[in-house]
């Protein structure tokens, strides 16, 4: 009897302290991006296994308010800025007066990504999401939103326990697995370990990937005007 | 002075310059011919083939759209305000006119095909196979497969087939935005290959069952074009109204020539081109048959004399020199005909092969051709003879003005 009623109490104990979807994807968010600071990114765009182009660039995050993408490399590149505030993309180019708004839903400079993907790593706040499977080392969380306007409806996101994103498959409306992010070589980015390389692979080409590599993080106050798209041209 | 008499006279005195004659009627022949020709090519090359052509390849004779949407902006066409739902009973309702041969509903917006290796920017083209199979082109074009049925399929150019390296069976990718801007993927077996020779359908255009693009672009029950083709061109205004009658707030109904201003301006522009030119040569002609008639005139003033002094009248000799002249135009006008008319026919049946031009091409036009019509034949010989007769007139004029003592004295 006592030990049927141990039983119990260690099973209730476990249910109260086991972790639900979303929390597991609100601290997989908290490690992949901190709340405001400045990032160094390399972005390597492979064709079949060799490398098309690299891209790298200075980046300002603020949470919820936006992201400004600043392109350092290679020399045809240097100067554009890429500006995300909401669901608004702007692109600046030297020598171009204003700056243009461009979709986020295009190919983020012909790479596997979208504007969106890339400016928008955060995703708790747009799925509601339950634990579907779960191993001594890692939860596999399907994230589903009802919103018509997420890009993808459906995304399972393996977490490891300590909350370090592993692997994603993102599924669009048509039930059709369209991408999946590979996150890898984790490393002690702004005070804490997070994935250092995130590999994007698109089904419609096969073989060819994007790598976006976090070359630095630093944690520090960004100012609110930087995200004013007046400003991106200056 | 009778008319026998004075041909008789005229045939005679155009010969004893033989060659001054041959030229000018040469002058009359290219100028006539020239006419003839270009009434044929027009005919046959712009209304025929290119606007046949645009009208079955690209709009039917009736665009059916809404009004907010923008040909100019392929990123707003599966938006909202490209959208209209109803099409089922405004279709049905115009294959009950008796001037209706054809409706195609269509949906369309851009996207990528792949093989799941490389992909490709093309058009998507939702369509509602039992109707469209009548309007496009693309139903009598299939090489291998089948044309779409109520199965999943879809239908690629041989052109795109060829560049993936994609066979029928196959899985191909095909991945579009939804209308509210998210990506989408369907997988769809690839279940017919067509070929038009036209690029813009064989490479850049994708054929799929409307409900299959209504689920790609997550536009459940809508459509961004109706195309109504109608037993004759000439049917479009009537059938225009009634629609427009019939349509609710909302919908715009544009005929055909709404979209092909470009090649109705190219129409003008060749034309134009060509009456410009037959109206150069017109002139060349007037005004070497003036100097000709001229010419005759100094060089045979004396005999002038003689005519007038042997009792023929001022009129006489008007009519003499202007029967010369309206016998250069005859002579001129039939020869341009006996020049151009096989070139006409040679384009009529055979015509020039553009057919590997249909990569760089706008509009599907696959031949040059000529269409002539024997009312054109006789307009140029009349132009021809017109022409002639202007240029003789004031030299003949001023033939019947001479004084017989004047003519006389001139040796």
């Amino acid at each position: 009897m006592r030990f049927l009623m141990l039983t119990v109490v260690l099973l209730a104990a476990r249910s109260s302290f086991a972790l639900s979807g979303q929390q597991v994807i609100d601290a997989m968010d908290k490690v992949l991006m901190f709340e405001e600071g400045e990032i160094e990114l390399s972005i390597v765009d492979r064709r079949s296994g060799a490398v098309r182009t690299t891209l790298e660039t200075n980046v300002l995050y603020k949470k919820g308010r936006g992201t400004l993408m600043a392109f350092t490399a290679p020399a045809r590149e240097k100067g554009k800025k890429v500006l995300m505030v909401a669901q608004n993309m702007w692109m600046s180019v030297p020598g171009v007066s204003r700056p243009v708004r461009v979709s986020g839903k295009d190919s983020f400079m012909g790479t596997s990504f979208s504007n969106n993907d890339m400016m928008d790593f955060s995703k708790s706040d747009d799925y509601e999401c339950t634990i579907a499977d779960s191993t001594d080392s890692s939860y596999t969380v399907e994230m589903k939103s009802a919103s018509k306007t997420v890009s993808y409806p459906r995304i399972v996101a393996v977490v490891s326990r300590t909350f370090l994103p592993i692997h994603q498959d993102l599924y669009t409306l048509s039930g059709n697995r369209i991408k999946t992010i590979t996150f890898s070589d984790v490393k002690q980015l702004a005070g804490r370990l997070r994935p250092s390389v995130f590999t994007v692979r698109d089904m419609l080409t096969q073989g060819n990937q994007t790598d976006v590599v976090f070359r630095a993080m630093t944690p520090r106050t960004v100012s609110e005007s930087v995200f004013s798209p007046d400003n991106l041209s200056r | 002075m009778n008319s026998a008499t004075l041909m008789s006279l005229a045939l005679r005195n155009l010969s004893r310059h033989l060659r001054r004659t041959v030229l000018t009627c040469a002058s009359v022949a290219l100028s006539a011919g020239l006419l003839y020709f270009s009434f044929g090519f027009f005919r046959g090359t712009h209304q025929e083939m290119m606007q046949e052509s645009f009208i079955r390849f690209k709009t039917n004779h009736i665009v059916v759209r809404t009004q907010g949407f923008s040909e100019r902006e392929p990123d707003t066409w599966v938006d909202s305000q490209s959208l209209f739902t109803g099409h089922d009973s405004l279709a049905a309702w115009l294959l009950t006119r008796p001037q209706t041969k054809a409706v195609s509903v269509r949906l369309i917006d851009p996207g990528f095909v792949g093989n799941g290796r490389e992909r490709y920017p093309v058009m998507v083209t939702g369509v509602d196979p039992a109707h469209e199979r009548d309007a496009g082109m693309v139903a009598q074009s299939i090489v291998a497969g089948a044309y779409l049925d109520s199965t999943d399929g879809l239908l690629m150019g041989q052109a795109l087939a060829d560049l993936f390296g994609l066979k029928l069976g196959d899985a191909v990718y095909v991945q579009a935005q939804t209308t509210h801007g998210t990506p989408n993927l369907e997988v769809l077996t690839l279940s017919g290959i067509y070929h038009t020779g036209f690029l813009e359908l064989d490479r850049n255009t994708v054929f799929v069952r409307l409900a299959t693009a209504q689920r790609l672009f997550d536009t459940p029950g809508a459509a961004n074009r109706m195309l109504v083709l109608l037993k004759q061109a000439r049917m479009t205004e009537a059938v225009l109204g009634e629609v427009r009658a019939k349509v609710h707030a909302g919908l715009s109904i544009e005929p055909w020539q709404t979209f092909a201003r470009a090649l109705l301006e190219d129409a003008k522009g060749d034309r134009l081109f060509f009456n410009v030119l037959v109206a150069i040569l017109l002139l060349i002609s007037v005004s070497s048959i003036g100097s000709t008639m001229s010419m005759s005139v100094i060089e045979r003033t004396s005999e002038i004399g003689t005519l007038r002094a042997t009792g023929w009248e001022r009129g006489d000799i008007v009519r003499l020199f202007l029967t010369e002249s309206l016998c250069i135009g005859a002579v001129g006008a039939l020869a341009g005909l006996v020049l151009f008319v096989p070139v006409s026919i040679y384009m009529a049946v055979v015509g020039i092969d553009l057919s590997r031009m249909g990569e760089t091409m706008a509009i599907p036009v696959f031949r040059m051709i000529c269409r002539p019509e024997w009312r054109d034949a006789l307009i140029s010989v009349v132009v021809g003879i017109a022409a002639t007769f202007a240029g003789g007139l004031l030299p003949s004029i001023r033939a019947g003005r001479l004084r017989i003592v004047d003519c006389l004295k001139h040796t």
